[in-house]
């Protein structure tokens, strides 16, 4: 203890009025307890009196030198060797001095909500909410203060998490800097005693989840391997008008990414006289080789449609324009069928095939077990033909804007629970009962997207069955897929847009908390 | 269990909970509850996702029995009140995971034996028993489960394995919970706990 602390020390002593015989027995730790407390409670005038020997400092060492223009070259001896930071908001005891040419240069982010909550009393330990980093903190300490009848209460070490306790708000405030569980010390005065009381309590900061994802590539020695992403464009030549494209992408979800394991989803695209044919299909994440099932899915069903549509096009064609003409159940029924010997029926065939992959490896059906959207598509003179099917959750709809028309194509098969659904590969869904029903056929003018997408982008964009159902919310995801997002990201869906494969890839990207499963979407636009 | 063994836990569930925040899938999507049962069953911990969890103390049983039906009985009306179950207009839960630690004995036998195909309707996740200490009776925990684990010791570093396990295990089963084609895949456990057949 050297003698310039001891006489600030006696100095402080004096103004707080702390008797000489109290004085001697204090401990050194509860005279620096009550220094701090000083310090911090008379920062205002403290700081003053500082600026005015900074100040004068200036005066009689740089003179000629014009204090608003620069700092001086070196570093001035501050008094009694504590050196303090010219600006009100130091901490005047610890903070070095910083010199600064310019202001520091902040990136600006969006403001966080911060944490809310108190500071509380359970089971005789004191409980600070646990804070996340960059995020701002915000907890107040008075209800503990009414409920407990103590006062004076301050804090040791919050700095070092980047937290501070403002006194005249009695709240604790800041933003965490770094993650993990800290040890701080709550300083306070028992009612009717002079003597501090401290006690420990841990306080926990959560990482940014961000910070935490660590992608790792999938490796390519493991059995069907699938690309981490993928995407395809497929323009439609126009001749005299301008003809709807077809774009598509996937990605692997950050919880697959970082345990290095492959993308489950896939999809496939085609176009051929006419016909738009698009499929997207969803391996379940807990089957080992869904990810080979989900890509026979969606080549199985191109395939299978291409073959069977050669067959019975004009057939089909001529049914589906019965159905606009007539508008009967006859009509209905006789397209339904057709429908189901092509779409229907290429459903069968995939699963088939992906039975004979199965023996093949002498796996279970149920290992490649996927989820299905499927639909074909053409354009007539009187509007718009539609046939899909549809196994499992996720998403498919025709959207118009302008009309605030939507059209659900079938009903996602959920659970009670997260992540329950129904797949392709049940042995149920085969029947052919339950084949046709599962079957939709729609005719509509015209309309500005058919989007067919895995749960990977309903579960994120329209959390619920009830929500698939209200143009609100496609409203939003094509406001979404325009641009009007937090990622900046966009995707152009003019006509032949090349680009609008990769933008769509792009925006998969995008960030929901909780949801980081594999995202495909596949729009004829 | 008494002494010892309820300080390992302690320390294991914390140890558990700080791994856990390490895992960015867990830390958005990870929620925890604890309940203690002796002779009653207590909820110290409320259903409370990972981020605001605070492991709370956990008192030594005052009272003598260990009445595991009533506990069971608990956990499923806790589950039934607090895990969100999917429906048209709200987006479900996972299904839930539950740990027992015990040493297999049911003081209130017939209530164990009434609420099993209440347990079984929970649709749990999954059910693990760990059975500790050297006086066991497993016949209990096979009635429940087939996924049963045997502490021989009851000391700090085994607890530590344990929850280890356990940690991948909540972890792996969070991600790929959900789909009915079959149980979902449970990591094997370490070599220091035995698998109970």
């Amino acid at each position: 203890m050297n003698d310039s602390w001891n006489e600030l020390w006696s100095d402080i002593a004096d103004k707080l009025r702390v008797e000489p015989e109290r004085l001697a027995a204090l401990s050194d730790a509860d005279k620096e307890t009550i220094v701090d407390d000083f310090l911090s409670s008379n920062k205002d005038e403290i700081i003053a009196d500082i600026m005015n020997l900074w100040e004068e400092y200036l005066d009689k060492v740089a003179p000629a030198q014009s204090s608003d223009t620069e700092e001086p070259d070196v570093d001035p001896p501050a008094p009694d060797s504590i050196q303090l930071k010219p600006q009100p908001e130091a901490v005047p005891e610890t903070v070095p001095v910083i010199k600064q040419q310019s202001p520091p240069d902040i990136p600006t982010l969006p403001m966080q909500t911060p944490i809310t909550g108190e500071l509380m009393l359970r089971d005789k330990q004191l409980i600070l909410p646990n804070g996340k980093v960059s995020q701002p903190y915000l907890v107040d300490c008075d209800a503990i203060r009414l409920q407990t009848n103590i006062s004076d209460i301050h804090f040791l070490d919050l700095e070092k998490v980047g937290l501070k306790y403002d006194r005249p708000t009695r709240r604790i405030t800041g933003i965490p800097q770094a993650a993990g569980e800290f040890t701080v010390v709550m300083r306070y005065r028992k009612p009717n005693k002079q003597d501090y009381s401290s006690r420990k309590i841990t306080l926990i900061i959560n990482p940014d989840p961000r910070s935490l994802w660590n992608p790792i590539d999938t490796p390519r020695s493991i059995e069907y391997y699938k690309e981490d992403s993928d995407k395809l464009f497929v323009a439609v030549e126009a001749e005299a008008e301008a003809k709807k494209d077809m774009a598509a992408a996937s990605r692997r979800g950050r919880s697959h990414a970082q345990e290095g394991r492959p993308r489950d989803d896939d999809f496939a695209l085609h176009y051929e006289d006419g016909w738009y044919i698009m499929v997207v299909a969803d391996g379940a994440g807990s089957a080992r080789y869904s990810r080979k099932g989900s890509e026979i899915a969606c080549r199985k069903i191109v395939e299978n449609c291409r073959e069977q549509l050669a067959l019975s096009r004009e057939e089909f064609e001529r049914a589906i324009t019965a159905v606009h003409e007539e508008a009967s159940d006859a009509a209905n029924k006789a397209a339904g069928d057709i429908l189901y010997s092509i779409l229907g029926a290429a459903a069968f065939k995939a699963v088939a095939a992906i039975k004979e992959e199965a023996q093949l490896k002498g796996a279970a059906l149920k290992d490649y077990a996927t989820t299905l959207l499927a639909a074909i598509c053409r354009k007539f003179s009187f509007g718009w033909f539609v046939g899909s099917f549809w196994v499992g959750d996720g998403g498919m709809g025709i959207y118009c804007r302008e009309t605030n028309y939507l059209k659900v194509l079938g009903e996602p098969d959920g659970g009670e629970f997260a992540g329950q659904t129904r797949f392709l590969t049940m042995p149920e869904i085969i029947e052919p009962k339950e084949l046709y029903n599962r079957l939709r056929i729609h005719i509509v003018p015209d309309f500005t997207a058919l989007i067919l997408m895995t749960d990977g982008v309903t579960d994120p964009k329209f959390e619920t069955d009830a929500n698939l159902k209200r143009i609100e919310k496609w409203h939003a995801l094509w406001d979404d897929l325009a641009g009007k997002n937090d990622d900046g990201a966009r995707v152009d869906f003019t006509d032949n847009n090349r680009e609008s494969a990769p933008q769509l890839l792009r925006w998969l990207d995008f960030w929901s908390r909780g949801n980081h499963d594999d995202r495909t979407i596949a729009i004829l636009f | 269990m008494r002494g010892e063994p309820i300080e390992a836990i302690k320390v294991g569930l914390e140890t558990m909970v700080a791994a856990l925040r390490q895992d960015p899938y867990a830390l958005e999507t990870v929620h925890l509850s604890m309940i203690t049962f002796n002779r009653y069953p207590e909820q110290i911990l409320p259903l409370t996702s990972l981020e605001q969890v605070q492991v709370p103390a956990i008192a030594q049983p005052a009272a003598g029995g260990t009445h595991l039906g009533e506990a069971l009985e608990y956990v499923c009306k806790k589950v039934g009140e607090e895990v969100k179950k999917g429906d048209r207009e709200q987006k479900g839960d996972w299904m839930p995971l539950l740990f027992i630690l015990c040493d297999g004995r049911a003081s209130d036998g017939q209530l164990f034996t009434q609420i099993l195909p209440e347990v079984q309707r929970s649709h749990f996740g999954s059910i693990i028993v760990c059975l500790v200490g050297n006086k066991l009776q497993p016949e209990n925990a096979k009635l429940l489960t087939d996924k049963i684990v045997h502490l021989d010791t009851t000391d700090g570093p085994t607890f530590r394995k344990f929850f280890a396990w356990v940690t991948v295990a909540v972890c792996e089963g969070n991600r790929s919970l959900g789909s009915t084609v079959g149980e979902p895949p449970l990591p094997p456990p370490p070599p220091e706990v035995n698998t109970v057949i």
